[in-house]
């Protein structure tokens, strides 16, 4: 015979082995997580069962108030400013100025989280305080809670500016996702639209954008999983206080930074109040990523819909 | 003395179901000076992408409520010069058009002519389906018409229906008009799509292998459509399909492609000399060679 193509019985054929390797580095990563949900879950158990969950909340409230508003803050920034820079990258800018831009904001996402406070410390939160912050404190303060002037001695630190802080932060985020979602639209949907006698606003808000809106909404949540985790930047313009602020004006403190910080002298009891505290947010990310999968899913749907 | 003869207008291009004597047409020409015995009417038109010539020179005469068909090899810019006559080929970038564009006398690239309104006196309707998904049928029938700026109930609902009803798809989606165009199956994709262009009265309707994607059945009742929508509208279609050239339309453009890939036209005639006895030995190859 002048071939040999009978199949090799070893057990350490090329394919077997390198299959076995990928494996393991497979089964690797999905171990972590497991260890990590594990450590964690038996860690929180003596906070969680030193009082009912309310009283848990209650106790923490501070915090977690902090990473709530915190994170609604910074979508509020980062949202609709991502979402227009996408349209217009995707529907309006000349190629070579979209790539120009493309490669400004993922210069944006690589600047350190630490940089990012640096700059808030010694400017941004100086400049917030004196136009934003009096503005919405001097109009709307009087009646709405939690937007009144913080004294008459405003604060270095206050939760708003953590917020909008994290804003920026995740706005290379938010624009790169809807980016690809906006994209995703078939051309032949805005062509068929402006065949229709539309112009491209309309087209962009009658079709691009309901078209996109969930796998938008998707990219959201995943923004907002990444803000709710922020946490040195955040340790750095928030104030560190552990109550409940009278007003976003004022210093407060999020679970991340009340983890960071708290950690290093904690007792025994501190610390499983904390593992707790990281548990709660574990979890709330966790969903907010799934959110998105399954928001990216019907996005697909949509659009193959189309035939 | 109407009748229902072809007439052989001056050009040699035949028009079928032509009722008015050419004398009353050329009175109401004089009265109206902008208002031309042609749907639309090309002189000398070119198209580029950047400096790629993909159309060049074509000169033709279309007139209203007849089908023109436009057939040609692959490539010979087809669907290029359709999309001149709706001004879609500007939305493209790099892209430029040259010559002239009559639109019922009017020149469609003139200085005052907003391209976003001239789109609504032209439709057109594309290869593939494209009902919006995020729309229900009924949205995506009356879209136009919002567009447009109509808002009354009564006006969109009864527009809707007649469009429907034209576009031989109102029996199949009367009970479900709120449901999304997308559940519909593709031929009726194709024809919700047909109702969407109609429904806001153009004077044109382009097609552009609207066939392509369906099935023999959901074709045969696309043609039929086509038939029955040129009573009232001026239909040009981009077909690969000879059958379907012959079975639609009463004038066919045959375009080809020069030496630089540009493309041109051959001739144009009535359909059924074009099939049986064209002028040019290049139409008549490849008409022998499409029908095989
Ligand atoms: N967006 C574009 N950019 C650059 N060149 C293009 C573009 N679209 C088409 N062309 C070129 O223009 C020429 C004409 O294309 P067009 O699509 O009009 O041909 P067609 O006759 O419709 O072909 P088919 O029968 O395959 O649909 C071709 O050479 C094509 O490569
Ligand atoms: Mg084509």
């Amino acid at each position: 015979m002048a071939f040999n193509i009978t199949r090799s019985r070893s057990l350490l054929s090329p394919d077997r082995t390198f299959r076995a390797i990928t494996l393991m580095a497979a089964v690797t990563t999905a171990t972590i997580l497991a260890i990590i949900f594990v450590v964690l879950a038996l860690g929180s158990i003596p906070a969680l069962t030193a009082s009912s969950f309310v009283d848990f909340i209650g106790t923490n409230a501070g915090p977690i108030f902090g990473t709530v508003a915190t994170a609604l803050i910074a979508i509020a920034v980062a949202g609709p400013i991502g979402i227009l820079a996408a349209v217009y990258l995707v529907e309006f800018a000349p190629k070579r100025l979209a790539v120009v831009l493309t490669f400004i904001v993922e210069l944006i996402a690589a600047i350190p989280s630490v940089v990012f406070g640096l700059w808030a410390v010694n400017d941004l939160s100086i400049r917030l305080r004196d136009s934003v912050e009096w503005w919405i404190a001097s109009t709307f303060g009087k009646f709405i809670p939690f937007l009144s002037e913080d004294s008459n001695n405003p604060a270095a630190d206050s939760v708003f500016r953590a917020g909008f802080l994290v804003g920026i932060m995740i706005i290379p985020l938010v624009v790169a996702l809807s980016r690809e979602i906006i994209r995703a639209v078939p051309i032949s949907l805005r062509e068929g639209y402006i065949g229709m006698g539309a112009t491209r606003w309309e087209t962009i808000r009658h079709v691009v954008l309901p078209t996109a809106r969930i796998g938008i909404t998707g990219a959201l949540m995943l923004a907002l999983g990444r803000a709710l985790g922020e946490t040195i930047a955040v340790t750095m313009v928030i104030g560190g206080s552990n109550d409940v602020p009278g007003s976003l004006f004022q210093p407060g403190s999020t679970i991340a930074t009340r983890i960071a910080t708290t950690l290093p002298e904690a007792n025994p009891d501190v610390k499983s109040v904390l593992i707790a505290l990281g548990v709660i947010l574990f979890f709330v990310s966790l969903g907010l990523s799934l959110a998105m999968r399954l928001a990216a899913r019907q996005t697909a749907k949509i659009t193959a819909s189309v035939k | 003395m109407p009748s229902d003869e072809s007439i052989k207008t001056s050009t040699g291009v035949t028009t079928s179901r032509r009722t008015e004597p050419v004398s009353a047409e050329k009175a109401a020409d004089d009265a109206y000076p902008t208002s031309s015995k042609y749907a639309l009417e090309l002189n000398n038109v070119e198209a580029f992408y950047g400096t790629f010539r993909a159309v060049a020179g074509v000169s033709l005469k279309i007139a209203p409520k007849s089908v023109t068909a436009f057939i040609g090899p692959s490539g010979c810019g087809k669907s290029t010069l359709l999309r001149v006559l709706n001004r879609m080929h500007e939305t493209l970038p790099g892209t430029s058009v040259k010559g002239q564009t009559l639109l019922d006398g009017v020149d469609l690239y003139g200085p005052k002519v907003d391209p976003v309104r001239a789109r609504r006196l032209v439709g057109m309707v594309f290869q593939k389906p494209n009902p919006f998904p995020t729309m229900s049928i009924f949205e995506n029938v009356i879209s136009g018409l919002r567009l447009g700026g109509v808002r009354s109930k009564s006006e969109l609902e009864s527009v809707a229906e007649t469009s429907l009803r034209k576009a031989a798809i109102w029996d199949e989606v009367k009970d479900k008009l709120h449901q999304p165009g997308t559940s519909l199956s593709g031929g009726q994709q194709q024809r919700l799509c047909i109702a969407r262009t109609i429904a806001v009265k153009p004077e044109i309707v382009l097609m552009d292998e609207p066939c392509s994607a369906l099935d023999p059945l959901a074709t045969l009742k696309v043609e039929e459509l086509v038939r029955e929508l040129a009573v009232d509208y001026t239909i040009v279609i981009v077909t690969h399909n000879m059958q379907q050239a012959s079975r639609v339309s009463d004038t066919t453009a045959f375009f080809s492609m020069d030496e630089q890939r540009a493309g041109y036209l051959v001739e144009m005639d009535a359909t059924s000399k074009i099939f049986t006895n064209p002028k040019e030995s290049l139409t008549e190859g490849y008409i022998a060679g499409r029908f095989g």
